[in-house]
């Protein structure tokens, strides 16, 4: 079920009806029938329902197993259980890259073999569930916190509906007493909601969707368009995957806010950083914290990265030394964030790699940054030289996102030869950007509307937009709803004729 | 209490702003909106039919000279297989005493239509059954791939997009459409045109038009329906209008033994038209050719069909006042009286 | 051992590893306080904690301690020098 989708509207009603007319005491198996509904929703057979079931209870028996047991056999039913929910993962999403670098090896050795690709469906929101549930089972583990004996009261952790498309990362402490305690319904949380809702809708349909027709059109021909076609398409298709991902979380949220439920934010206005390390750590803000909690921190604490930090300490001292094991796990995490990004070696470099080597040189080069700037004085808390951070780190991390739109890594190669046509004339001609699927009216309103997004996501920064606009007056107030609304209406690209080159009736 | 009263009055604006976007973007307005702001049962003719129709048949006109009013459900390339919805369309606004259906489109092989064709023939339609069996019919016969049917069902899907081409006309509502008759500067030029001989030879309809013919005549004679078939006299040797003329005389034989009546201008001793000088292009009428077929047809229909005078019923008050409309933009393009041109060709036909 | 103790203690370790020796910590002071206590550093800051007081943090206590004076409380149980 598609969030923008008036099936999801329709379903959301339903559930919030439901939810709220219910007594209290069963107000949250209305939330579980909704996932279960939800998340089999056309997409229901033996497979994707076995699997569900699979991880569901392989983490509650294994998380009640890991508070009763002792010592080492709690190891063994955390490893086990964590096994089988990584075992599903890999076998759905993971097969077709192990046999594509079988075959490149196959390939590289003059071995004749080829192994076909599987296709299979997987429940959607496999990448997430997992994840959340391991760390569910690494937090009893640690004691964090305590196993579950209900075991609707997981699967319902496991799978609450708004969170099953895209996220964001829950965790069962923070998580178990929005899910199971009564919520009252509160006029104000649905109107807030409904705002954030509406701001989702507005990043998606009028940003993002409009943006995806010109990148697609671009990148879909680039023998027609290069250049600096090429590199706008780059620089928009950030913002396009952006308000998509985020608009989607704002609906998720805004969903949860109506019905009480507080989920931990997933993004902090990423494109006002001026490192791509800030930028990471306000994008995707759940998947870092989840990654940082149970891979990265374990990692660089561990004994054999800790004892790799004193092995050099002599060597090359000691600030050098405790570099070592944080690049070498940094390294690591980053080839999972990719890997967890999709199961081809485009994304392994896109949002692996590539970020890594970013983050390492900003790292590295720092000291070189400041002997620049002090030698040409340049003062770096200047406004002027903050802009240029914030610039520079969108565009490195468009360039690395070349690699996550494009189908394979030769496709990714294609498209970075296309940059290097000068065409200046495209931004001038006043005509031929025009040409690929936006004309001047979708660009003005593009551009308007980043301008808009821009003012909001800097004032998010700063406190609750929805709380400022609710203290206006209701002149005010309503106008700047209705506004957004009509807006979306209007300039929204939806439906399936959204081709811009629109439809005008003719006459004869 | 007091929330409650705010939430319904918050989604009453909504709902009024909502209802005027909708009014100028989503539905669309051509050549039949004026259809439905009809009085309910108060024409006596409808006339069916494509381009040919509008840029011939004044309907404003002949009120104005013959007293009857005609309603016109005609659409740009408008699909032969829509002329039976067209007709269930006008089934629950009015109860004419003939309908009178144009032909042209009828030997069109379907290949030949495209979308907005289809487009302008349904999206105007009221939303309901008839709406959706009409664009069903007409997109089986377009060949259109099933995914895109909801395109037309919800047609606003597309039209929301025209914001960046909205002109003064979706706003103010003024058209160039009179009753339907279409008039503008276009329909002022005269293109000179070789005179067409009808020829008498016959060709069989292709598959598609032959179905889609005889179920509109199953559907007419089940329902007992008063219709004249009408072939228009424009030049048929076209490459739009390939073996036209021989398929059309099959069909006149058709309508001959099915004792329905049909009439072929191309034919008419008494009509002439003057081929160089009433034409803006070789498939349509300019002004000066629509007001000689207007005058001839309406009289033809005023002596042959027994139809009301309204011309002194208060209820059709708006057909004087679109005539009136259609004189002065006659008068604005050309700088002359549309009087004048209504009396020099009257002494033709009278 | 008492609390002023440890939170010397602390000091230096804090002073050492941000090389800082400007910082001084109480119970409240978070990771916001301190610009460079970021997730990076703050596994380094805890192995130094670890070792300067002979005790360990257990996975649970790294991820989720919220300020110095959590630290310390965990510390004042299991320190062993």
């Amino acid at each position: 079920m598609n969030l923008t989708s008036l099936t999801f509207l329709l379903f959301c009603i339903i559930t919030l009806f439901f939810y709220f007319i219910v007594p209290k005491k069963i107000q949250w198996y209305v939330l579980l029938i909704a996932s279960t509904i939800f998340i089999f929703y056309g997409n229901l057979t033996k497979f994707t329902f076995l699997e569900v079931l699979l991880v569901l209870l392989a983490s509650y028996f294994g998380a009640r197993k890991i508070d009763s047991e002792k010592g080492k056999k709690r190891t063994y039913y955390l490893l086990g259980s964590i096994g089988v929910i990584l075992g599903i993962l890999f076998l759905l999403k993971y097969t077709n890259l192990l046999l594509v670098t079988f075959n490149h090896l196959f390939n590289l050795f003059k071995v004749k073999y080829k192994f076909k690709l599987i296709t299979r469906n997987s429940p959607i929101g496999i990448s997430y569930y997992s994840l959340i549930m391991i760390g569910y089972l690494i937090d009893v583990y640690r004691g964090g916190c305590k196993a579950e004996k209900n075991i609707f009261k997981v699967a319902l952790f496991m799978y609450y509906f708004p969170i099953i498309p895209s996220g964001p990362f829950t965790r069962y402490n923070d998580m178990k007493k929005e899910l199971y305690e009564p919520h009252k319904f509160n006029y104000d949380a649905l109107c807030s909601g409904l705002v954030r809702c509406l701001w989702g809708l507005f990043k998606i349909f009028v940003i993002s969707q409009r943006i995806s027709i010109f990148v697609n059109t671009v990148y879909g021909d680039l023998v027609t368009y290069n250049g600096f076609f090429t590199v706008i398409a780059a620089l928009l298709f950030t913002l396009q995957l952006y308000t998509n991902f985020s608009g989607s979380i704002d609906i998720i949220m805004g969903v949860s806010e109506i019905m009480g439920i507080n989920l931990p934010e997933n993004f902090n206005a990423p494109f006002l950083s001026r490192t791509i390390t800030e930028l990471w750590r306000n994008w995707h803000i759940t998947l870092g914290a989840w990654l940082k909690d149970y891979i990265f921190y374990p990692l660089l604490k561990s004994n054999f990265m800790q004892s790799l930090n004193k092995k050099y300490r002599k060597k090359i001292g000691r600030k050098k030394a405790k570099k070592i094991p944080l690049y070498l796990s940094m390294l690591i995490m980053w080839i999972l964030i990719g890997v967890w990004h999709g199961g081809t070696y485009n994304f392994i470099i896109a949002t692996g790699l590539l970020q890594f080597i970013y983050i390492f040189l900003e790292d590295v080069l720092a000291p070189v940054m400041d002997k620049i700037n002090r030698k040409l004085k340049i003062n770096p808390y200047r406004k002027t030289y903050r802009l240029f951070q914030m610039i520079r780190t969108y565009v490195l991390f468009s360039f690395s996102l070349i690699f996550f739109r494009a189908p394979s890594i030769k496709k990714a190669i294609d498209i970075i030869k296309s940059i290097f046509v000068w065409n200046p004339w495209v931004l001038t001609d006043n005509s031929t950007l025009f040409k690929a699927g936006l004309n001047i009216h979708n660009f003005r309103v593009l551009i308007i509307a980043i301008i808009v997004l821009f003012i909001i996501e800097k004032r998010i920064k700063k406190g609750n937009v929805r709380k400022q606009l609710f203290r206006q007056n209701i002149v005010v107030r309503w106008a700047l709803i209705y506004m957004l609304i009509l807006s979306i209406i209007v300039f929204g690209c939806y439906g399936v004729g959204f081709d811009p080159a629109s439809f005008i009736y003719r006459q004869f | 209490m007091k929330k409650l009263l705010k939430s319904i009055l918050f989604l009453t604006i909504l709902f009024f702003l909502l209802a005027y976007v909708t009014s100028i973007l989503w539905l669309p307005k051509n050549s039949i909106s004026y259809f439905y702001e009809e009085p309910k049962n108060t024409e006596d003719v409808i006339y069916i039919g494509s381009s040919n129709v509008y840029t011939g048949y004044n309907a404003p006109l002949i009120f104005e000279k013959y007293g009857f009013a005609t309603g016109m459900l005609t659409t740009p390339s408008q699909p032969f297989s829509a002329v039976k919805y067209m007709i269930k369309e006008s089934l629950s606004y009015q109860k004419p005493k003939l309908y009178v259906i144009d032909l042209t489109q009828a030997v069109r092989t379907y290949d030949k239509f495209d979308e907005n064709g289809v487009r302008q023939s349904v999206d105007t339609m009221k939303f309901g059954k008839n709406r959706k069996d009409a664009i069903d019919t007409l997109l089986k016969y377009r060949k259109t791939p099933k995914e895109e049917y909801i395109n037309y069902y919800y047609s606003f899907l597309m039209y929301h997009n025209s914001w960046s081409s909205l002109s003064e006309y979706h706003y103010t509502g003024d058209t160039t459409y009179y009753k339907g008759y279409v008039f503008d500067k276009l329909r002022t030029d005269v293109v000179p045109c070789v005179k067409y001989e009808w020829e008498d030879d016959k060709m069989d309809l292709v598959e598609e038009n032959r179905e889609v013919f005889f179920d509109l005549i199953d559907y007419i004679k089940e329902n007992k329906l008063n219709v004249l078939f009408v072939i228009q006299p424009k030049v048929y040797n076209t490459s739009a209008d390939e073996n036209s003329n021989q398929m059309l005389n099959t069909i006149v034989d058709v309508l001959n033994k099915e004792d329905i009546d049909v009439i072929n201008f191309n034919k008419l001793d008494d009509f002439s038209l003057d081929f160089s000088k009433d034409f803006y292009n070789i498939h349509h009428f300019n002004v000066y050719g629509a007001t000689k077929f207007s005058l001839y047809f309406g009289k033809y229909l005023k002596e042959n069909y027994d139809l009301d005078d309204h011309r002194a019923d208060p209820k059709y008050a708006s057909w004087h006042k679109e005539y009136k409309r259609l004189e002065a933009d006659y008068q604005e393009l050309t700088g002359k009286e549309f009087k004048d041109l209504v009396k020099e060709y009257e002494k033709d036909y009278n | 051992m008492k609390d002023e103790q440890i939170y010397e203690r602390i000091n230096g370790v804090f002073r050492d590893i941000f090389d800082d020796d400007s910082i001084t910590v109480n119970a409240n002071t978070t990771a916001d306080d301190i610009e460079d206590w970021d997730s990076l550093e703050h596994i380094n800051l805890i192995v130094a904690i670890e070792e300067e007081f002979g005790m360990k943090f257990n996975m649970n206590e790294v991820t989720t301690m919220k300020n110095v004076g959590e630290m310390v409380e965990i510390i004042k149980v299991r320190a062993t020098k």
